[in-house]
């Protein structure tokens, strides 16, 4: 790591040594104190190459990772660019659009785990009261059953989601008014339902998925995994990729939500067809086990019945 | 002696049949951390995180579901009617649960020691193992009192969540994250509030029991 310092500022062990000595609260002025600037003629290859290295001596995921490393970085904004972010804001996201991105932001992070909750509970329930042989005898199909159990989950979890929507556009609705801006009302609706419908979606399918199937809280322990995953790998400014969680940490940065705008929307709808898959196979292990093809508790239904 | 061979034989059939998948649950999860987090040559600040934000959630998987075999209704009825207090095969659970979470953690620091991190080792095993008490004794707590054990991991993992995205000011004393900022204050909080929501969730199995037994004396 040493060598890797020191080929990225020029310094000397020693020099480095009086540098970190005197960093101070201001880490501005201390560098500016020691000098601490890029060594001359370290171009910005070299540098990311040094930065993989780093990254790879500390068993990679650090804060060195590429996808991490423009964060450590600040450069400040020009007038004009500041202007145009300002501009980007008010009239091409018409103020409500960059707030509801940072809304979905913090709110899928807790929405991409929360539903599984309610879907192993949901479906534990019925083995805790050993309803399940007496529901197995009912008329109804197992789509509806599991389907009206799956939506009324979804719909459940989105309530509050668009409720809460409906609160922050009011606020931003007479904020507007009051400042002459046109603002857009129903962006956190469109947003809400386009970046955190799919992630409530999956995470409820697998819960009903995987509880049915194994009639244990396993769901929990996988969601949880995902959910850790998806946390630890996160770009917080905008390089959605095809994670669970998209992170858009800041309010703005409008063109970088352009710019990943394609790649966003495929993951959404890809989330959301494999959240219909999974709720399709919890119908299917669902029949399989009303027909006692499936084992249940470690038995076969058939067998604890007795074959008809 | 009698009891000692009933509480050994309750601690191997727990073993046997009812901890190991979350024993080894967690020790395949602790082996692929290096997978999302960085484990090698870490100062003492980014080993603190790796072990308050990563290792103390083995609390949560081995010590929450201490009362999972019963909420299948026929092993609860089972063990009820059993001359042996229920309390004290809950409390043999807890006692060898904790001594496996205290092991896993033990050996997951002294992996990241030898992966060359440099932290002070015993001082960040008993930071960890607070905050692990803490989280599986919040878990194992909800699960007793509301009988559901995705509420069991619902509750602390919201704690977690919400400690994680800033809550370190509102959270203050009871902060899980605080070897981050070089303080261990708030892991002894942590630990003793973990030892009391484990003692209100064995005093809450030992009083429900009795107050059922008693309600269905006075009905026959």
């Amino acid at each position: 790591m040493h060598e890797i310092i020191r080929e990225i500022s020029g310094l000397n062990e020693d020099e480095l040594k009086a540098a970190l000595k005197s960093y101070s609260a201001d880490p501005e002025a201390a560098a500016k104190q020691q000098r601490l600037s890029a060594a001359a003629g370290l171009s910005f290859e070299r540098f990311m190459e040094l930065m993989k290295q780093a990254d790879k001596l500390l068993g990679g995921g650090s804060m060195y990772r590429k996808s991490y490393i423009k964060y450590i970085a600040r450069v400040p904004a020009s007038f004009n660019e500041a202007l145009q972010a300002y501009n980007d804001i008010i009239y091409k996201e018409r103020l409500t659009g960059a707030y509801a991105r940072l809304f979905c932001d913090y709110l899928g992070i807790v929405l991409a785990i929360l539903p599984v909750f309610l879907a192993v509970t949901r479906a534990l329930r019925d083995k805790r009261g050993g309803a399940n042989q007496v529901i197995f005898s009912k008329k109804a199909g197992s789509a509806s059953i599991i389907l009206s159990r799956y939506l009324s989950t979804v719909l459940m979890i989105m309530l509050p989601v668009l409720s809460l929507a409906g609160c922050l556009s009011l606020q931003f609705l007479y904020y507007g008014a009051n400042e002459g801006i046109d603002v857009d009302v129903f962006a956190f609706f469109k947003y809400s339902l386009f970046w955190l419908l799919p992630a409530v979606m999956i995470s409820s399918s697998v819960g009903i998925f995987l509880t049915e199937l194994t009639q244990t809280a396993i769901a929990i322990v996988a969601m949880g995994i995902w959910w850790f995953v998806s946390m630890s790998v996160a770009d917080l400014g905008g390089g959605y990729g095809w994670n669970l969680i998209p992170r858009h940490n800041t309010i703005g940065n409008y063109q970088v939500f352009i710019d990943n705008f394609k790649i966003l929307v495929l993951n959404r709808i890809g989330y959301s067809l494999l959240a219909i898959l999974l709720a399709a196979a919890a119908v299917l292990v669902y029949d399989l086990k009303r027909r006692g093809k499936l084992a249940i508790y470690g038995k076969r239904a058939s067998n604890i019945k007795g074959k008809p | 002696m009698r009891y000692m061979e009933r509480e050994l034989q309750i601690l191997k059939v727990n073993l046997k049949h009812f901890i190991l998948p979350h024993l080894l649950l967690s020790i395949v999860l602790m082996g692929l951390s290096p997978l999302a987090i960085g484990i090698e040559n870490l100062d003492a600040q980014r080993t603190a995180r790796v072990l308050e934000m990563f290792t103390a959630l083995s609390g949560i998987i081995i010590l929450t579901p201490v009362c999972l075999p019963e909420q299948n209704s026929d092993i609860r009825e089972l063990v009820e009617v059993k001359y042996l207090s229920y309390t004290r095969v809950v409390l043999a659970r807890i006692l060898e649960n904790l001594f496996f979470l205290m092991i896993i953690i033990g050996f997951y620091i002294i992996w990241l020691k030898l992966n060359n991190c440099s932290f002070p080792m015993f001082n960040y095993y008993l930071g960890t193992l607070a905050e692990a008490f803490f989280l599986g004794g919040m878990g194992f707590c909800a699960f007793v009192i509301l009988g559901q054990i995705a509420v069991g991991y619902l509750l602390p993992l919201m704690y977690y969540i919400m400690a994680s995205c800033g809550g370190r000011r509102l959270l203050g004393s009871l902060y899980p994250f605080s070897m981050i900022y070089g303080s261990y204050r708030e892991k002894f909080y942590l630990a003793v509030l973990g030892l009391v929501m484990l003692v209100v969730g064995v005093g809450y199995i030992h009083f429900y029991r009795i107050l059922r037994y008693r309600k269905r004396a006075d009905k026959a």
